[in-house]
């Protein structure tokens, strides 16, 4: 299990601490996308999220050392079944960075 | 709130990508001309039920059979696995609980006249209501719970075969009206789900298997 990585909001401490390894873009997409599945494979994360495959690799690599997704390899006869899913940590990580940023949001004035 | 049903959107988006292959829509386009297809009995030599229950059954077999290694060898190589959730899986319940309930109905139904129970309607109103009832409405639950928007368009074409093919009975006569029905209804539904199929292979072409490899890889 990965650490899980500090949350300080440094420009401005009365902002709600924000995950930023969830909070760019591409892994925002990528945990959404798991979110709302129990289980996928490189082939369908890649075609929900439209990445590219270094793309898609290089944050998944960073989303399964933060200890948010697991990768899993199964041999199936002679291929490689590789199974993606959201751990407990990231699940519990993805659902705080939703509270808070919907507590942020909603707290702006219109 | 917006966020909750963005997810649900994105939930739906990849649930909805399972059916997009157009061969569901062709598996039942080729379901429909079976009830057509078996009237070919006449043809090729003396109509008999055993005749017509083998045609129908070596008919749907190599329809679920096309359909099967379509999943398997055009769109999972294609769109790639995916497990769905809790929810999915109370909807398949729900679903499979319905169904059941529909078997019963059928048999109810089948054996009613067997109890001398007798219905004094028009045959043209007694099918269109057979037609509705246990075809339409079944197949419009099943796209429901599927959420598969299309099977709505084929539950009413199927469900409505029964009347057409009641209504030109007298001028084609029997079994012929089957045949002239279901087949057209079953080869628009197949072409259109080869449309489907087509734009599906041209949207997801296959995937380079070194890429694959490199993002397994890391």
């Amino acid at each position: 299990m990965g650490k899980r990585p500090e949350k300080i909001n440094p420009i401005n401490p009365s902002l709600p601490p924000i995950d930023r390894l969830i909070h760019e873009p591409a892994r925002l997409t990528i945990l959404a996308n798991l979110y709302v599945v129990k289980e996928v494979d490189f082939i369908f994360l890649k075609n929900q999220t439209e990445m590219t495959w270094g793309n898609l690799s290089s944050h998944l690599s960073k989303l399964e050392e933060a200890g948010y997704v697991s990768v899993k390899k199964e041999l199936a006869g002679k291929k490689t079944k590789t199974r993606i899913r959201l751990t407990e940590d990231g699940r519990e990580a993805f659902r705080e960075y939703r509270q808070k940023m919907d507590d942020f949001l909603k707290g702006l004035p219109e | 709130m917006s966020e909750k049903i963005d997810l649900e959107q994105l939930e739906k988006k990849s649930w909805r990508s399972t059916f997009q292959d157009g061969l569901w829509d062709i598996y039942l386009g080729l379901i429909f001309m079976g009830f057509g297809i078996y009237t070919i009995g006449p043809l090729f030599g003396s109509f008999s039920a055993v005749n017509a229950i083998i045609i129908i059954a070596i008919w749907d077999f190599s329809a679920f059979f096309f359909f099967f290694i379509g999943k398997k060898k055009i769109t999972q190589p294609r769109i790639g696995f995916v497990k769905f959730g809790k929810k999915r899986k109370r909807k398949k319940i729900k679903l499979s609980i319905f169904l059941m309930f529909m078997v019963g109905v059928n048999v109810i139904f089948l054996f009613l006249p067997l109890s001398g129970f007798e219905l004094n309607l028009n045959p043209l109103i007694f099918l269109l209501i057979v037609g509705l009832g246990f075809f339409t409405l079944p197949l419009c639950v099943v796209a429901y719970f599927l959420e598969f928007d299309r099977l709505y368009l084929m539950a009413i074409m199927g469900g409505l075969g029964l009347f057409v093919s009641e209504l030109i009975r007298p001028v084609v006569g029997n079994p012929l009206h089957m045949l002239l029905t279901y087949c057209p209804i079953g080869g628009i539904i197949v072409v259109w789900g080869g449309i489907v199929l087509v734009r599906f292979i041209k949207k997801y072409p296959l995937p380079k298997s070194e890429q694959i490899q490199e993002v397994k890889d890391g």
